[in-house]
Parts: C-alpha cells; structure tokens; sequence
C-alpha cells in the first residue's frame, strides 16, 4: 500500500516539487550571495580606494553618511559632541595652549623689551624709518634659518623625509629621526602628564630651537638656528596638514612603499618656504641695518664730538673763572677743583672787603655751581688800601688814592662839608698805610671861606700897652670884623656850614706873666663880648683860654683877634 | 634608485653583547650613554639589495632586560624587524632572548621578522648552548653565531633579516 501511495503522491506532486527545489536552491543561493554581501561591499569601498575613484556604492555611502550625521548632530547635538570630543579635544586644548603661549611669549617679550637700551634702539628707528614699532621688532626677532626638517613617522621613529639646508654637513638622519623618536617618547612616558598625546612640543639645544609639528600620521620636526618668529609653529602645523592632505594615508606605509628620491615626501621649496620668510625679513633688514650702523655710527660720531665741544666749553670757562679770580684783588685762590662738569669747588684765602666774585659770575657762568670754601685775611693789594680807607673815612672811594711806595694815601677831590669834616676828625690806623694828606681834599667854595677866614683872622684890635683899653681906630676895624663875620656866616648857610669863633688876646713882652694873662684874657673876652653881639647861631664864640697862657712873643702887639673854625651846622628839627 | 627603511628592535638579556656585536658594522652617531639614560640608542645600517636599492635599517639597540617593560614596549612601535642577541656561554640567555621576541610579538599583534645571534663564539671552551639546541632553534628562526671581537656572522645576520623582512613584506604578516 505504502509503495503505491508513494507512487501515487510522486505523480501526482512531481512537478510541485521540481518547482519546490528550484525554489530551495534560488534560496540557497540568495542566502549565500547574501551572506557575501559584507565581503562584497568591503571589496568594493577598497577597490575605489585603490583605484583612487569613487564608487557608486562609496558616493551612495558618502550621501548618506553626511544626511545621517547631519540629522544626528540636529536631534541629538550633546551625543555627536561627546562622541567626537575626543578626537577633537586634544586639537582645541594644543590650539588654545598655543595660542595662549604664543600671546604670553609676545606679552613677555613686549613687557621686557619695552625700556631696554635695544628697545629704545628699535623705537628710535621705527621713528627715523616711519615704520611701526612692531613691525621693527618683528623684523629684528625673526632672523633664523631652519636648517634641517625631519618627517618622521611617529609610532616607529622611521624617516619619512628630510631636508637639509644648503651648506650644511650631512648627517645620520634615520638615526637622528629615531633617537628624536625615543627621547620624545622617554619625555612623554617620564614627565608628561597629560596622558600620551603629548610629547616634545619645542626644545632649545644651544643655538637651536627645535619646533615640533604632531599630526595624526606623520610628526613634523625643524631644527631651527636663531629665534624663530611667534608664528612660525603655526606655519609648521599649516606645512604637517599640507602634507597629511597632499599624501593622505601614504603617510602610514610610506616606509614601506620606500621613496625616490633622499628628502623623501618633503620637498625643497617646502623648506625654502619656511626660510624665505625669515630671510625675507632678513634681507629686508639688512639694508635698514646698515642704515642703522651707520647712522649709530654718526650718532656716536656726534656724541663724541658733542662730549668734547662740552669738554672745550667747559675748560673755557674753568680758565675764564682762573683768570677772573687771579685778577681779583683780596682774593687768594689756593685750589680750584673743576672735576665736575658745571661745577667748581674754590678754597683760598678772600678780603672781605674784595669785590664778591659771585656777581660776576652769576652775570658771565649763571649756569655754574660754585662751592665757596675761603676764609677771611686783611689784603695789602693798594686797591683793597685804597676801599678800606675810604670806608674807615666815609669818603668816595675816588676821592682816595692807592698807597704810594711809602704807603701815603692822597685825598683828592671835592666832598660834601660834613664828610670832609669827618674825615679830618677821624683817626686812621689801616694796615698799609703811614699817612693820610688831606690837602687836596675839599668843599665846596672852600676856597673862598678859606680866604674870608684869613681876611678875619688878620684883623686884630689894638689895645693901649699895659691895659684894656682899646687903642686908636679900634672901632672901625672891630666894625669891620663884625661885617666879614657875618658874611661868612651868610655864606656857610647853604652849605650846612656853621662857624667857631675864638677870641685870644695878645700881649706884648714887657710885664710880669701875671700881668700879660690877665691882660691877654681880658682882651679877649673884651673882642669876644663885643663879636657875640654880631654873630647868630648856629656860630658859636669862645674865649681861648689856651691863647691866655701861652708865652709872650718878641713880635706880638698888644691887641686881641679872632680865630674861625668852619663845623657842620647842626640840623635843626 | 629608491630606499626603503626598515625598523629593527635589537633585543637581549644584559650583557649578552648587543651593542658591541653590531658596533663594527652600523653608522654610529650617538653615545652609549644613552643606553643608560634614555633606554636606548638608535643606529643605522644601509645594506644594498640586489636590484641596486638601498635599505636603510634602523636599528634600535634597547637596553638589556629580562622583559620589556612600559618603556622598552614603547621603544619597540613600529618594528618591523627583531635582532635578538644570546650570550652562547650562557644558555638562560636564549630563552630570555626567545622570551623578548614573543613579547614583542604580543605587544604588536603580529610575528615579527627575527633572526637569533649566538654571541661570543670565539669562546669555545665556555660555550653552553648545546647543538641540539641549536638544531631546534634553527627550525624556528635564522640562528647564527658571532663574535663581537671578530665581527664573524653579524653580517650575515643582517642580510637574513633583511630578506626575512623582504618575505614579509610581500606575503604579509603572520598573525599571533
């Protein structure tokens, strides 16, 4: 039963299940070129990557990739932040880090150079040259050469390039791009604390600075001579990026592709680049520089010549000073100490009756300090003579002439009364001087009284021998008397001139000297009661009571006379 | 005419004489005091293959260990090549030196290039690794034997890593 019931059920469903396993197989294969479909894809992304083309199916990737990261950074932004941050954090924090350094490096270099001598150097060209300061301190910081660039491949240290500057030595690349690699590493695993992305970032050797550029694929090393400008780190990372852009992921098997060349991925313009700038700024410096040279050359020129114009100027007037205090009667200049530009220090020996020697130099040096150290001596010099005398007399110094050789002094000239009055009444004692002549010293119309007074000086009043009686024509001659007193008085009134009359009587030889006192007092206060009655004041009249006792003389007359002694009038309130 | 660097890890037990045995035929430009300060001393050794390209080997000759540490485990990145230098009068030395390969093996994720140097071979009379030893190494990786005092087999340990590093290039990398 069984076999024919097979047998019925094989015709009847043949054909279904020829269809069936057809179906089984399409399935079978579906599954299996289903399951491939990663391989395929795969095969297919590096086909295009190979080829350097773009598939259809990388374009349609690429499309959908971009939507779908736009959409999610649209809905879900804080995820795509924290999802990408780090990648992107370390470039932020070494891009702010920068930054920040590069500012502080500025602000340090501005704050430290702003007051120094070079500073004021470049101050003063930027002012000569009209160029801004800043652009002046950039063209003087920016003077280096980068003499060797390594690129270097970062995990192994293996040389991905090299350049060398012309003129320079060769040397050990690989080797020195390895050792970099190992001490950068020593560096980063001993100090650093930043985790491993941090490593070298710049390093000073002597002359050099070494400038290190990280990228993702290859690290970018310059040996730099000199000081390199603030930005020239920047330019380097610009140089890395150009170079991970132009060779993409050649950069991570580049050492096992090799290379055809011996700078390897780096090219010589790229290292002229770097140092045409600098020599740029350099050359541009140079013609500035020689400027300058020359111009510190005439500065220094003209300050020289500048310091012994000063030097002669001031010599000139230390020997104008030596000479005006040599001349200088009553001083004494012992040390004269001109160390001191603008100022002198004097010690000697200063009369001080001496012409001040201050006013003539406020009047011909104002502008020199001079420190006095003197001590006051009595100068002989006859001009200091000559102004001590007439200061001990109260005269004119004119009127007073220097001391002879025998140390007489003249006085000369015309003086109002009262001074010559004083004068003769006053004693002098001053060292140089033996004697005073007063003879040519007058007053005015000193002359006439002089002679008015002799006139009534030779008049005399006889009197009989032997009495007081007045003798024959004594009126007329007491008369006459009378009239040239009072005009001498008259005429001494504009001059403040007052008169002393005294009255002396005179005997002759015969009598006893009792007799011949009595006589010549009673004469003259006979002569003196009579002239008083004609004087007026401020004349006074005395008896000479010295005449009285003198001794009787062969040649006198009995007869009394009078005696006239000009003094200066009293001034009446 | 093109070059192509290559990395090579020189590595082995302390005092089995790595520096010395490679001093005579490498180009060297740094101290051995950096040995003992920085850990490690990188040399160069150009070799030129036969199609007139040059191969310039980078050798970084890592202070002697037992082990790698973190330090030495950073210096070896990027190697493409293992110079493993034994004391042949010190047996332990091989072992320490098979050790370091597996190691940095492991630290790469791959089978690294290596050839064995069997230093001091012109000690004869101390020698302490036996041919057995030897024959089974062999089966294992290019071991020669050399004399820093000679120079005698470090130039052919060169261009048998040199080659090794050529086959591995071309057929690709074993996996650890």
């Amino acid at each position: 039963m069984n076999g024919e019931y097979d047998r019925l059920r094989q015709l009847l469903l043949e054909q279904e299940r020829g269809r069936m396993d057809a179906l089984q197989d399409s399935v079978h294969q579906a599954t299996a070129r289903f399951e491939r479909v990663p391989d395929l894809l795969a095969e297919d992304i590096e086909r295009s990557m190979k080829d350097g083309s773009r598939s259809r199916l990388a374009n349609v990737l690429s499309e959908a990739t971009a939507d779908s990261l736009e959409i999610a950074v649209r809905r879900r932004p804080q995820a795509v932040v924290n999802a990408v941050y780090p990648v992107i954090g370390p470039a932020i924090r070494r891009s702010l880090h920068d930054a920040l350094r590069q500012m502080a490096d500025d602000l340090d270099s501005a704050l430290s150079d702003t007051f120094s001598p070079r500073a004021l150097l470049w101050r003063w060209e930027a002012w000569r040259s009209g160029l801004p300061y800043t652009q002046v301190v950039l063209r003087h910081t920016t003077r280096y050469q980068v003499e060797h660039l390594f690129l270097i491949k970062p995990e192994s240290g293996l040389l991905l390039g090299h350049l060398t500057a012309s003129g320079l030595p060769e040397l050990d690349a690989d080797a020195v791009a390895g050792m970099f690699t190992a001490i950068n590493q020593f560096v980063r695993d001993s100090v650093s604390t930043e985790g491993t992305e941090s490593g070298i970032g710049s390093a000073t050797v002597g002359g050099y600075r070494l400038v290190v550029s990280e990228g993702p694929d290859a690290r970018l090393v310059a040996f730099v001579r000199g000081v390199p400008s603030s930005d020239f780190s920047t330019r380097l990372d610009e140089l890395n990026e150009e170079l991970h852009a132009r060779h993409g992921s050649r950069l991570g098997d580049a050492d096992v592709a090799g290379f055809d060349s011996a700078s390897g991925l780096l090219e010589s313009p790229q290292l002229d680049e770097l140092n045409a700038r600098g020599a740029a700024r350099d050359d541009a410096a140079r013609p500035s520089r020689r400027k300058f040279v020359w111009a510190a050359l005439a500065l220094l020129l003209l300050a020289l010549l500048a310091y012994l114009g000063l030097q002669w100027q001031w010599s000139s007037q230390v020997d104008d000073m030596r000479a005006q205090f040599a001349t200088t009667p009553g001083l004494v200049v012992s040390r004269l100490d001109d160390s001191r530009r603008g100022h002198v220090r004097v010690e000697g020996l200063m009369d001080p009756l001496a012409t001040d020697p201050r006013a003539w130099l406020a009047q011909h040096h104002p502008k020199v300090r001079v420190d006095w150290q003197t001590r006051p001596f009595v100068s002989l010099e006859p001009a200091l003579v000559q102004r001590r005398v007439a200061q001990t007399l109260g005269l004119p110094e004119a009127v007073v002439t220097p001391p002879d050789a025998k140390g007489v002094v003249r006085l000369a000239g015309s003086v109002p009364f009262p001074d010559w009055y004083r004068a003769r009444a006053t004693p002098t004692t001053t060292p140089g001087v033996t004697h005073v002549d007063f003879s040519g010293l007058a007053y005015p119309d000193k002359a006439r009284i002089d002679a008015a007074i002799l006139q009534i000086e030779a008049l005399k009043i006889p009197f009989i021998s032997g009495t007081v009686t007045p003798d024959v024509g004594w009126e007329d001659t007491l008369a006459q008397m009378g009239e040239k007193l009072q005009a001498l008085e008259r005429s001494g009134v504009a001059s403040s001139i007052a008169f002393h009359m005294q009255t002396a009587g005179l005997t002759d030889e015969p009598g006893t000297l009792d007799q011949n006192r009595d006589l010549r007092q009673h004469r003259a206060e006979w002569l003196g009661s009579r002239l008083a009655a004609k004087l007026h004041p401020p004349s006074t009249i005395a008896v000479n009571q010295d005449a009285a006792f003198a001794l009787p003389q062969s040649n006198r007359v009995p007869s009394a006379a009078v005696s006239v002694a000009p003094y200066p009038a009293p001034v009446t309130p | 005419m093109s070059s192509v660097s290559r990395k090579i890890s020189l590595l082995g037990d302390f005092a089995v004489g790595k520096t010395s045995t490679v001093a005579r035929s490498v180009r060297n430009t740094f101290s051995d005091s950096y040995l003992t300060t920085v850990g490690v001393k990188v040399d160069t050794k150009t070799l030129t293959r036969d199609g007139g390209d040059a191969l310039r080997l980078v050798l970084w000759d890592i202070a002697g260990a037992n082990a790698l540490d973190q330090m030495r485990a950073n210096y070896i990145g990027g190697t493409q090549g293992l110079l493993l230098v034994a004391d042949g009068t010190r047996a332990d030395t091989v072992t320490t030196a098979l050790g370091l390969r597996d190691q940095a093996n492991r630290l790469l994720g791959r089978v690294l290039p290596a050839v064995l140097l069997l230093n001091k071979c012109d000690l004869a009379g101390e020698w302490d690794v036996p041919p057995e030893r030897i024959r089974e190494l062999a089966l294992q990786l290019p071991v020669f034997s050399t004399s820093a005092r000679t120079g005698e087999g470090v130039e052919e340990a060169f261009l048998a890593l040199a080659g090794a590093m050529a086959n591995d290039a071309v057929n690709g990398p074993g996996r650890t």
